[in-house]
């Protein structure tokens, strides 16, 4: 089993968002996820990630002088990485049935808080990707979501024995997806072209 | 654009991989009068479709077959048409094929299977449901449909992009008057010949007496009988003597001409001046220039010589003569019209050494002798051919004089006397001479057309122009074998009074310039386009014989002269 990520902190039905073990530990764009943790695997597409302060409420203060490069600034103040988290947020494309077996659709209820989440293996990658199912829940991934799908499908492609050929299974679901909206079709194809 | 088009740029995997590879598409609109729309599956490239083509098509319970009779190009959206992808990008060109833009089959259901595998084809009367699965026809359907070769059947060709034969119902195609129409060059004769090789040999397969058939050709241009030629490096190819032999007589009207090309003829056939009857004078209207008057006036001779002497008579004719104005004065003819009748009868009688004056044997009985016997009957008019009022009397002579012992004969068979005589199947080219509206009334041609096989007399008519033919006898015209035709007027005469015909105008009009055919009406159950057997390679003969269960020549030791 692949070491855990992160533990999510906060899902809703279609989203999570996990906090990472370790500062800017998080899953690239696109990357699939699972929250498993005694429940139900749930897959999802990292859509974004972000690193800051630990109370939200309170900007982090400016520190060293214009001359010193990051380093030089933590090294000066060793709390400041106590006091940062990186948090990521996910999409849910798929989960696993009471038999284990892949459903490319929402789930009943949101992961659970505090389950940990790990990177999708080579083997789950792929059934999810068997079918193209889960793209139309990619594409609604929010304002983000062509770069999402896009960055998913590179991705994925790289674990597939012909990649072109799955990139063009792929398109062609897109293209019925997007059949009216030709121009975010485009834009996709244009960032997943081998 | 409708809304079906956008429900169909969904994406359906089923239609991506056909598990058999033969999948077509599925059905996604359409009538029974227009027929259906089928959207091709993405597997299958539309360059690969040909428009003729056969397609099952998977029903609830039961099969439809129908053609292919065009191929569209459709987009989703207009939105993909507005950045269409280069023509060298094939990544987004494999996308887009079969998803934002596909294509669409018009396919034109004709007949339909259901359930038990037994069960014989019928026509259609409904059409399949939305998204019926569409595949191409396997052979093992096609020749369920056409019949096999056998007494009832006989080999036409075969169909596009497939390894089967289509076959005609020998019985149905006896049974009416048939035609082969296509422009000049197309395989006209070369088809005919075949098909009256596969007639003359069905016909002897025949237990039943009734079923027999027996052929007269007016062979115009030489083609029939002991060999053709061939555009081709080819040269010659072998005629239907030379492979059937016995079963064949050739005669002709032009003994040098047939001396000249080592053609074994059994007879030499003359037309006798008293065999001319006023009314074969009458079809010749038009080739010989005569006015109406004229033709009345042949009629009003006849009365006032008697048949046998009327044609000299009216050529002898002199109006300055006291005697002769008198007579004209009697039968109300005109000096004028006796000149147009004259010259005309000169015209005809003019360089013609097959017509005799005096003796001279009955040819008609002389052929009569060999059709009744069965044996089929080549008339070759050798230099002839190129004199169209020549071809056009001794075939319009001939065939009324047939027709009338054929008529007779049939009445006492009726009368409870004597034996039906085998059906009679005159071929005839340039049928629309014979056949075209101011004529057709007249000739005995117009006449068997319309009867249809009332005294076992039908034709095989061979045109280039089907559009010059009188619309009655053409909606006789029961089977057509139409080669490439360009004028639309001949197309339409061609496919006219056919159900679905307008579908199949852009079939016809895709056909190859040769050895192509859509074939459509009695004796086929639906239409289909064949391309025709290549005659006259060495391959060719030696299977049409082992089919046709000839023995193997030597040719020169069967017909020695
Ligand atoms: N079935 C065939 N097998 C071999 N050659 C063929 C066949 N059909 C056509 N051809 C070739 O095409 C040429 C023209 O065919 P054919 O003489 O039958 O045309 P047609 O339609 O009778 O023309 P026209 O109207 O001028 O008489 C032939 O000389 C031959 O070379
Ligand atoms: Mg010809």
């Amino acid at each position: 089993m692949t070491a855990s990520l992160g533990r999510v902190i906060e899902a809703s039905i279609d989203r999570l968002t996990a906090v990472c073990h370790t500062l800017d530990g998080a899953p690239p764009l696109g990357a699939l996820v699972v929250a498993e943790d005694d429940a139900p695997a749930i897959y999802a597409a990292v859509t974004g990630a972000l690193t800051g302060g630990i109370d939200p409420g309170r900007r982090l203060a400016p520190r060293g002088g214009p001359g010193d490069g990051r380093a030089a600034v933590l090294a000066q103040n060793p709390q400041i990485p106590a006091l940062l988290q990186t948090t990521f947020t996910a999409t849910v494309t798929g989960h696993a049935g009471p038999g284990g077996e892949m459903r490319r659709y929402l789930p009943d209820a949101p992961a659970p808080v505090y389950a940990l989440v790990r990177a999708a293996t080579a083997v789950e990658t792929a059934a999810l990707c068997a079918e193209p199912d889960y793209l139309k829940l990619l594409l609604t991934a929010g304002p983000l979501a062509d770069e999402v799908t896009a960055a998913c499908l590179r991705r994925a492609a790289a674990h597939q024995p012909d990649s072109r050929a799955f990139l063009i299974t792929s398109g062609r679901a897109l293209a019925g997806l997007l059949a009216a909206e030709p121009d975010r079709l485009h834009a996709i194809l244009r960032r997943i072209r081998p | 654009m409708s809304a079906p088009h956008h429900v169909n740029g969904a994406y359906d995997l089923s239609t991506v991989m056909p598990p058999d590879g033969t999948a077509l598409g599925t059905v996604i609109g359409g009538s029974l009068t227009k027929g259906l729309e089928v959207r091709l599956a993405a597997g299958r490239l539309v360059e690969e479709i040909a428009a003729g083509r056969y397609v099952t098509i998977e029903a609830t319970g039961q099969k439809f077959f129908g053609m292919i009779t065009d191929v569209e190009l459709r987009a989703a959206s207009e939105a993909v048409l507005r950045q269409p992808p280069e023509p060298d990008d094939g990544f987004l060109r494999a996308i887009f094929a079969g998803t934002a833009v596909y294509a669409v089959l018009h396919v034109m259901p004709m007949l339909r299977v259901t359930g038990a595998a037994a069960s014989t084809p019928e026509p259609v009367k409904t059409v399949p449901s939305h998204f019926s699965a569409v595949r191409d026809a396997t052979q093992a359907e096609v020749s369920q449909i056409f019949g096999e070769d056998g007494p009832g059947h006989f080999v036409i060709g075969t169909p596009l992009d497939m390894d089967v034969k289509v076959c005609l119902s020998y019985d149905r195609f006896i049974e009416r008057s048939n035609g082969i129409f296509g422009k000049s060059g197309t395989g006209k004769t070369f088809l005919t010949r075949s098909i009256l090789t596969h007639l003359i040999d069905k016909s002897s397969a025949q237990r039943d007496r009734g079923k027999r058939s027996v052929n007269l050709v007016f062979d115009m241009h030489n083609e029939y009988g002991w060999e053709g030629s061939s555009e081709g490096g080819t040269g010659k190819v072998k005629a239907l003597k030379q492979l059937l032999g016995n079963a064949v007589a050739v005669m002709t009207l032009d003994e040098a001409s047939s001396r000249r090309r080592g053609v074994r003829y059994d007879t030499a056939i003359t037309i006798r001046y008293q065999d001319i009857e006023p009314g074969d004078i009458a079809v010749l209207q038009q080739t010989l220039n005569l006015t109406d008057n004229a033709v009345e006036a042949a009629h009003e001779l006849a009365k006032h010589f008697g048949q046998p002497h009327w044609l000299r008579g009216a050529m002898e004719l002199v109006e300055s003569d006291e005697e002769t104005a008198d007579l004209l004065q009697r039968r109300g003819i005109h000096a004028a019209t006796i000149l147009n009748l004259r010259r005309g009868l000169q015209r005809l009688v003019r360089n013609k050494h097959f017509l005799v004056e005096h003796g001279g044997a009955d040819s008609v009985q002389s052929i009569l002798k060999y059709l009744l016997h069965g044996t089929n009957v080549v008339l070759e008019f050798g230099a002839y051919g190129n004199d169209l009022p020549a071809y056009m009397l001794v075939a319009n002579v001939l065939t009324r004089r047939l027709h009338e012992v054929y008529r007779e004969r049939i009445e006492a068979v009726h009368g409870g006397t004597g034996e039906p005589p085998p059906h009679l199947i005159i071929t005839i080219e340039e049928a629309h001479k014979f056949l075209n509206p101011q004529v057709a009334r007249q000739t005995i041609f117009g006449e068997i057309a319309r009867e249809m096989r009332k005294y076992h007399v039908t034709l095989l008519v061979i045109d280039q122009r089907p559009s010059a033919i009188d619309d009655e006898v053409l909606s006789q015209i029961a089977t057509r074998i139409t080669c490439l035709l360009d004028n639309e007027r001949d197309i339409d005469a061609a496919l006219g009074g056919i159900a679905g015909a307008r579908e199949l105008r852009a079939v016809l009009a895709k056909l190859e310039t040769k050895q192509q055919a859509l074939i459509l009406g009695h004796a086929v159950p639906m239409p289909v386009v064949v391309r025709t057997e290549t005659y006259g390679t060495e391959a060719f003969y030696a299977t049409f014989r082992q089919r046709l269960g000839v023995p193997p020549p030597p040719v020169d030791d069967l017909y020695a002269p």
